[in-house]
């Protein structure tokens, strides 16, 4: 009796495996043929039936991709707007959130009204901003990103650090605070250094928001500030004719961000994602 | 000075860009919803009370765009959650390797919804695309399925992609309330002789209510908001059966420059949104998402 309950234990043991096999392969089979896609010969993927492990490799489509489609520019500016934003947003939302979460300033409904701000259809601040952005000379300017893009970060990273704040003793702090430091010293030479980890999560969560945005990114810019997204949407909307490597090449280099974030830092995803969602 | 109104000061660079990037440029815009304007005219707007609400209501193309978005929205957000739910619960009763199964799961959720369609671009393609080639080998025949070129299966193909996308998120919030039930709660469970079925709808279940309102609650929001894979997969196509109310609402406002008739539709999406969310609060008796 107990060594058939056993074996039956091991047996459903052994289809939980299965299936989660069956699903990781799903999960990964997409990233696989991007990849593979990006390192073939174009006549290897214009190919039926499909070949499925390319041979030979070749880096023709990146070394393309960075000359005649002069991708450099495009990462370039990836970079630049999604760090400047993450340290902008980080810079106003530390202090916020601090006196949020210590001094409960604004009460219940000031945090809450932050943490609505994320329910705003990205699309209903893009048409007002397009039109006063062209007023102020922003549009094509990196700026015009940076400051957009804290829409859906600010209430992102406040939330998370508010909650941050809320774990943290605050006997350290005050211990601190006796031993002489000012409420701004604690704060920036005790409490900061200790939720460091934490503030890490929070501002690589902001980069790949920033950098996987689409809507705002077609929208604002066009040639001079345009981002890694713009990139491959024109590529596939090139009038010459779909670049498959081209634009797979290029879709690879902007999930590197993402792949980073998901296998470094596993165990923060599920707080950031449950606060964030990912998509603008 | 008090510290609690030193703190004060704390908040206001973070009040001011919400004011100023967020709130000042919602109200510019309700009031541009008010008003003609069309921007290569190159005249100011002009005032025309709601005339674009009533517009939009009387848009076929508008009520196109409404029934697409949860047309595509509604199946979706039950196969992430069934799925999402499915394997949490499959994880949650392993032990070894539950982190690397979970790290693998979850690697679509974080990439560039662009991307992630440039990939199923590639695999749908109806000559060259591996789907159409797998599904040859199984069936024996060639099959040769135009997944994003046929009005009757696009919207369908697109949906996939976001769930492939978003059902590992699903699946991250329902696992980490999963792990947090205690298991001395099952072992008593079935001391006492409950079945396996009773152990999830009196234990599983109702601990878990929170994990899954948060979870469904935050799909529904994105999901109205659906925009990028339609722009990089289908454009909207074919004979717009793709057209979701945001796509519907770019293309009038900034690709046509209808810019009036384009806010007023983005604050009827801003609407069905908050009122949706109200309601799904109400319903759910919660008031606090986090």
């Amino acid at each position: 009796m107990l060594q058939r309950r056993k074996t039956k234990n091991f047996l459903t043991l052994i289809l939980r495996y299965l299936i989660l096999i069956f699903f990781v392969l799903i999960a990964l089979f997409p990233i696989i043929w991007l990849i593979e896609t990006s390192l073939k010969l174009s006549k290897q993927y214009y190919a039926s039936p499909p070949v499925w492990i390319p041979n030979p490799l070749t880096f023709y489509h990146y070394k393309l991709l960075f000359t005649t489609f002069g991708a450099i520019p495009y990462f370039k500016n990836s970079l630049i707007i999604a760090f400047a934003n993450m340290v902008l947003v980080l810079i106003v939302s530390i202090p916020a959130a601090y006196a949020i979460s210590r001094y409960k300033v604004g009460g219940e409904t000031f945090s809450f009204w932050i943490l609505t701000q994320r329910m705003l259809p990205p699309i209903a601040a893009v048409i007002p901003l397009f039109l006063l952005y062209n007023k102020i000379g922003l549009i094509d300017q990196h700026l015009s990103l940076i400051l957009s893009y804290t829409i859906f970060n600010i209430p992102f990273v406040v939330w998370m650090l508010i909650s941050f704040f809320n774990e943290f003793p605050i006997e350290i702090q005050e211990q601190a605070m006796v031993d002489g430091c000012t409420e701004l010293q604690s704060l920036i030479m005790v409490v900061l250094p200790i939720i460091a980890p934490g503030l890490v999560v929070a501002a690589l969560f902001c980069f790949v928001f920033s950098w996987n945005e689409l809507m705002m990114a077609i929208t604002f810019t066009s040639t001079n500030a345009a981002t890694v997204t713009v990139l491959f949407a024109s590529i596939l909307q090139s009038p010459t004719g779909v670049w498959y490597g081209e634009a797979s090449g290029a879709a690879v280099m902007a999930i590197i961000p993402a792949f980073v974030l998901t296998f470094f830092f596993q165990r923060y995803i599920v707080r950031g994602l449950a606060l964030g969602g990912v998509k603008g | 000075m008090t510290r609690k109104w030193r703190a004060r000061i704390f908040v206001i660079p973070v009040l001011v860009l919400i004011l100023g990037i967020t709130i000042f440029p919602l109200i510019y815009s309700l009031g541009i919803s008010l008003t003609y304007y069309y921007l290569p005219a190159g005249i100011s707007p002009v005032f025309v009370g709601v005339e674009n609400y009533i517009t939009a209501f009387q848009d076929p193309e508008f009520w196109n765009s409404l029934k697409i978005t949860f047309k595509i929205a509604i199946p979706a957000l039950f196969l992430e959650f069934f799925i999402g739910f499915a394997l949490a619960l499959l994880l949650n009763g392993i032990k070894k390797g539950r982190t690397v199964i979970a790290s693998f799961l979850t690697t679509p959720v974080m990439i560039a919804p662009a991307a992630a369609a440039m990939a199923f671009r590639l695999l749908y393609h109806p000559e060259y695309g591996p789907i159409n080639a797998f599904l040859s080998v199984l069936s024996n025949k060639p099959v040769k399925i135009d997944w994003l070129g046929s009005p009757n299966i696009s919207f369908f193909s697109i949906l996939l992609v976001d769930v492939w996308q978003m059902t590992p998120f699903i699946m991250l919030i329902l696992l980490a309330g999963l792990s947090s039930i205690p298991e001395e709660l099952y072992e008593s469970a079935r001391i006492d002789g409950s079945s396996s079925f009773q152990i999830f709808k009196y234990i599983t279940l109702p601990l878990l209510k929170l994990p899954i309102i948060v979870a469904i609650l935050i799909r529904v929001i994105d999901l109205l908001k659906f925009f990028d894979l339609v722009y990089v997969l289908t454009m909207g196509g074919p004979a717009r059966t793709t057209e979701t109310i945001t796509f519907f609402t770019y293309f009038a406002g900034l690709r046509f420059f209808r810019v009036g008739y384009g806010a007023a539709l983005s604050f009827i999406l801003l609407f069905i949104v908050v009122g949706l969310t109200s309601l799904f609060l109400k319903v759910t008796k919660l008031k606090e998402i986090a």
